[in-house]
């Protein structure tokens, strides 16, 4: 209906409006720029917590690309190559392991590759370059350090391996490019040139048989490929297969960490209810600007209509106002909320993200989404202003004041005083009124939130459960989340005698830990049975049909079994049964875990006798003493779910497994031993043997403060944004409710109000607006503090609620300073102008 | 055949005991061309019968037919539209759009109607009125008069079926007043406007074709001046 014409006039008409309201355009793009900022903060956090993750995964599985084949013959790769729905592709041909006896700790793959491959797997020297000559060859730090060899080009490295037909071969090459080995990886890798590999492992024309040898691979080629899109890899790989026509004897793999979804329900929660927040707070003050804008031009907006503006076409009129000045705000908004993040996610990523890497994302999306989430949330602003333009009939319109629908139809006479008077003109206007006391409340309730939160994280509990001695030594491979490899029996016999005859040490005990796979008797079966049916639904898919396969047909789970001293068993989470150490120490009881840690879903019951393998032909029978399990900080600290932790004394693990080596020695000392213990320790895995690594009580303090650190960074600078929020909001109401009142305000004058008795007025209005704003907050702001400080807390064991009201208090000095100075300023502006000329003026 | 027909028009406000009957029957017709004023005093329903026939309030009942259309049957927007061409208006108090210029004042019907401005009937108008000058104007730069003006050539600019005056010279001085009135008549007799005008001011009401009085929301007189 709307044509070309009326738009264009549309256009100009909203163009002129808006172009006379300076003050409102201020405030209502002071307003998009803060929403902005926040919407582009959290995604920039959210998407950087995301990548980071990504990235991490994708250093584990050692490439970029989407998937890939492994082991293909020439004629197989090129099939894949000419499929029109591969983006790019690139592969390496397997030649060998490495097989010199220094590379017992990594294992060594030889490899000929192409550039992009190496690309994409991490692996591209950053000195040097890749293979060009014959001899020639590329590979990681690591293994130079391996072979201690210098990071120098041009050195010669021998290289044992054994390649197509089996022939072994031992030659020496000169090194012609390096890279730092990425230390997540679990693999080396060692680059030869074309030539060299087409000698020794031709490429496959014909798949070989893994019966031949460990050398069976040699000469097979592994593609890495890329399809146009991230989504559903398995199911694109899937169909990839099937149009190359390739059967179960192909191997693919798709990189799992394009199928991430490893984010949390509560991550997620908190993320929409911070989205919300902010979408409420933007929409209170956007949405007030434009009703008070729209009320005050109501006449203006009526007489349009009286000469024949449609209802389309006013709310036309009104929402372009907002877009053109969403326009202006929102880019402002995105780059002052990215240089924001370039602060934040930083100190927020250290603390909640599981990856070592952390980037920051400069993902598109993220300002795309944040623009989108401003302008609806804009636009949304925008509804009931529209309402209201487009409800008002052209008659009443003319007659329009501020308060059109008194709700009361008398009022009984009282004193009138100035502050009475104010409250109720901050009566009048009940939306306006709520909305700038909801803008202000929010960041009060938020701030008062936030230390709340941090305020009752609670040391004591945090470090008595994480740190259950004054130190603890193991190897550096168990607490290191990225070791793939990790080193059960790292803090030996005789660096437990050396710590043990230090200075100052009071008490003294290790943990001593096996990976078992244990077998049922016939009454753990039945059990274990009943709770994986139980909790089935707690444990990842893949993974729980395999652990229900394994415990139907050979009754096995996976199992920890630990041996600890008696230091220690002072220290053991026991959820039920009487623990005697005497009985204990005797070598025939056994503590036993259930599925959940308050002792639910037991797989084994007090008094049951239950076998244990220990994987060496020795196999005895103990009885459960009771239900429990050492503690978390003494543990592997790594996530399991359907297993079961058996806990003996240290002598008879020793005695069964004849393992001295422990995985975690803790050991408390005199206060006054305690810096040079520290001192010491901290030299020993620095300095005398790099693969152990230690915990202090001062290390989980500052672990501690750290976390406290994120949540108040975060917090107070989302109050602070939401406060400034606020603030305009009400800047705003001031201003315009004196703008609007101008006549009605002289006209209190000439009938003989004094000017101070005016001021007093306003100021009180504003007065007004930060008692109920404190009464808010203190009221209902207080429950909802205490559901979200518990919605997110409810998880943490270090927590213990703490009522707090100091913050809000802190603020009301500067609420009041606020409410006393804005409508002193606006009562000096308008009273420039005289009594008289202001009675005559009727805007 | 009337332009204008109300038939039995009713306005009530309020209910029961404290029902206001602004309008109670009203009924009558105007022909093309004619320039009628409806003539009452304060309070006597004549405001409210003026809202009715331009549409801008609906009738408790009863009908109001303008150019053959029953103005009442039609939607919100539709009325609207109807409105922006075939009802033009002037008020006491001028209503012209602040933020734009005299000639885009004049102009803003047609366009939001999205129609091509006719440049020779809106320059003939402009000159008539005595405007040429004062196009570029904005509307707070102008007198009282010159204000009325640009509004009398606003409502003729789409060639309305029917111009509607309400106290159009409430706002000005005596001879202002009748300078207005005098450009009132000229042009719609030069562009063959039909005119109904609501005054108090018997004087005024003197230079219309036709008087119709106006008392307690039902008509009490109609005769031709």
């Amino acid at each position: 209906m709307l044509n070309v014409n009326s738009r264009k006039c549309i256009r100009c008409l909203s163009w002129r409006t808006i172009k006379k309201d300076k003050t409102r355009n201020i405030i209502a793009v002071l307003a998009i720029v803060l929403t902005a900022v926040m919407f582009t903060t959290l995604l920039t956090i959210g998407a950087s917590i995301v990548d980071s993750f990504q990235l991490s995964t994708m250093r584990q599985v050692g490439t970029k690309a989407h998937g890939g084949f492994k082991f293909l013959t020439q004629e197989q790769y090129d099939i894949v190559k000419a499929d029109p729905k591969i983006k790019d592709i690139s592969y390496n041909v397997i030649i060998g392991f490495g097989e010199n006896p220094e590379f017992s700790k990594k294992s060594v793959e030889i490899r000929y590759t192409e550039e992009k491959a190496a690309e994409w797997g991490f692996s591209m020297p950053t000195t040097g370059t890749l293979p060009k000559d014959r001899r020639d060859i590329a590979t990681s730090t690591e293994v130079l350090d391996m072979l201690g060899l210098p990071h120098q080009l041009g050195v010669q490295i021998p290289l044992e391996f054994t390649a197509a037909g089996g022939i072994k071969y031992n030659e020496t090459f000169t090194l012609c490019g390096f890279w730092e080995q990425d230390a997540v990886s679990p693999v080396c890798e060692a680059f030869l040139s074309k030539t060299y590999c087409d000698e020794v492992a031709p490429i496959w024309h014909e798949t070989a048989s893994a019966e031949e040898g460990n050398w069976w691979m040699s000469g097979s080629i592994n593609p890495s490929l890329w399809f146009s899109s991230s989504w559903d890899i398995e199911g694109q790989m899937e169909a990839l297969k099937e149009r190359c026509g390739f059967g179960d004897e192909v191997n693919e793999g798709v990189n799992w960490a394009y199928a991430s979804s490893d984010i949390d329900f509560t991550t997620i929660a908190l993320l929409v209810g911070i989205l919300a927040l902010i979408i409420f707070s933007g929409y209170m003050i956007i949405y007030n600007i434009f009703y008070i804008s729209v009320s005050k031009d109501i006449r203006f907006y009526g007489l349009l209509k009286t000469i024949g503006t449609t209802n389309r076409q006013l709310k036309k009129l009104v929402r372009r106002q907002a877009l053109l000045l969403g326009i202006i705000g929102t880019p402002i908004g995105l780059i002052l909320g990215y240089i924001v993040s370039v602060f934040t996610a930083p100190v927020v990523m250290s603390i909640t993200s599981l990856a070592d890497e952390q980037v920051l994302s400069v993902n598109p999306l993220i300002f795309v989404g944040g623009a989108l989430l401003t302008m609806i949330t804009v636009w949304v602003s925008c509804i009931k202003p529209c309402r209201l333009v487009s409800k008002i009939s052209p008659v009443e319109a003319v007659r329009y004041t501020e308060n059109t629908s008194p709700r009361k139809k008398s009022k009984k006479t009282k004193k009138v005083s100035p502050f009475s008077m104010a409250f109720d003109n901050i009566k009048r206007t009940p939306k306006k009124t709520i909305s700038v006391i909801v803008s202000l409340s929010l960041s009060m309730i938020l701030l008062n939130g936030t230390f709340t939160l941090v305020n009752s994280f609670d040391m004591e509990k945090y470090i008595e459960d994480r740190a259950v001695s004054d130190f603890y030594i193991t190897d550096a491979s168990v607490i290191n989340l990225n070791s793939t490899v990790k080193i059960f029996n790292g803090v030996s016999k005789e660096l437990q005698d050396e710590i043990k005859s230090l200075n100052g040490i009071t008490d003294f005990g290790s943990v001593y830990m096996q990976e078992a796979q244990h077998k049922f008797n016939e009454t753990g079966v039945k059990n274990a049975k009943k709770v994986y049916d139980e909790y089935k639904e707690l444990l990842p898919m893949p993974y729980a049909e395999e652990q229900a396969r394994r415990l139907n047909e050979e009754n096995l789970i996976d199992a920890h079994l630990y041996g600890i001293d008696d230091f220690i068993t002072s220290r053991l989470d026991i959820v039920d049964g009487e623990f005697n150490l005497e009985k204990f120490n005797t070598g025939n009881y056994v503590i036993a875990s259930s599925f959940i840690d308050t002792g639910e879903g037991r797989y084994y019951d007090i008094g049951d006798k239950v076998p244990i393998d220990f994987g060496n032909g020795n196999i005895k029978e103990y009885e459960v003493m009771a239900i429990g399990d050492i503690p978390y900080a003494l543990s592997p600290q790594h996530t399991h779910y359907f297993d079961i932790y058996l806990t003996l004394p240290a002598d008879e693990f020793i005695l069964q497994t004849g393992e001295t080596g422990a995985m975690k020695t803790a050991f408390n000392a005199k206060p006054s031993a305690i810096p040079a213990i520290e001192q010491w320790i901290k030299n020993y895995c620095e300095n005398v043997d790099p693969n152990m690594a230690y915990q202090s009580r001062a290390t989980f303090t500052g672990e501690f403060e750290s976390m406290q650190n994120m949540y108040l960074t975060v917090g107070s600078i989302l109050s602070f944004i939401l406060a400034l929020i606020g603030i305009l909001n009400f800047i705003n109401s001031v201003i315009t409710s004196v703008q609007t009142r101008r006549q009605e305000l002289a006209v209190l004058q000439s009938i003989g109000m004094t000017g101070k008795q005016l001021k007093t007025m306003l100021i009180g209005e504003g007065l007004w607006y930060t008692v109920i704003t404190v009464i808010v907050t203190l009221t209902i702001g207080s429950i909802i503090t205490y559901g979200i400080v518990m919605g997110i807390a409810y998880q943490m064991w270090f927590f213990t609620y703490h009522f707090m009201i100091t913050p809000v208090l802190i603020c009301i000095p500067a609420l009041i300073l606020m409410s006393i100075i804005i409508p002193a300023i606006c009562y000096h502006n308008m009273s420039r102008q005289s009594v008289v000329d202001r009675l005559r003026t009727s805007e | 055949m009337g332009i204008l027909e109300t038939k039995d028009l009713k306005k009530y406000y309020g209910s029961g005991d404290t029902t206001v009957k602004a309008l109670d029957g009203v009924n009558f017709s105007v022909d093309d061309g004619e320039f009628v004023a409806i003539v009452g005093t304060s309070g006597s329903g004549k405001s409210t019968l003026l809202h009715m026939i331009g549409g801008l309030d609906r009738p408790t009942s009863g009908s109001v037919k303008v150019a053959g259309k029953e103005i009442f049957k039609l939607k919100d927007d539709a009325l609207t539209i109807f409105r922006r061409r075939k009802i033009g208006f002037i008020f006491q108090s001028y209503n012209l759009v602040p933020v734009l210029n005299v000639y885009e004042n004049i102009v803003l019907p047609i366009e939001l109607d999205g129609n091509k401005v006719d440049k020779a009937h809106i320059d003939s108008i402009i000159e008539t009125l005595g405007l040429t000058s004062k196009i570029n104007s904005l509307p707070s730069q102008l007198s009282g008069g010159q204000q009325q003006r640009v509004a009398i050539a606003r409502a003729l600019a789409t060639k309305p079926a029917i111009i509607l005056a309400d106290e159009p010279t409430g706002n000005l001085d005596s001879k202002t007043s009748l300078d207005v009135l005098g450009l009132i008549k000229i042009t719609s007799k030069k562009f063959s406007q039909t005119i109904v005008m609501i005054t108090h001011n018997e004087e005024i009401a003197q230079m219309a074709d036709r008087i119709i009085r106006i008392e307690d929301g039902r008509i009490v007189g109609d005769h031709n001046a």
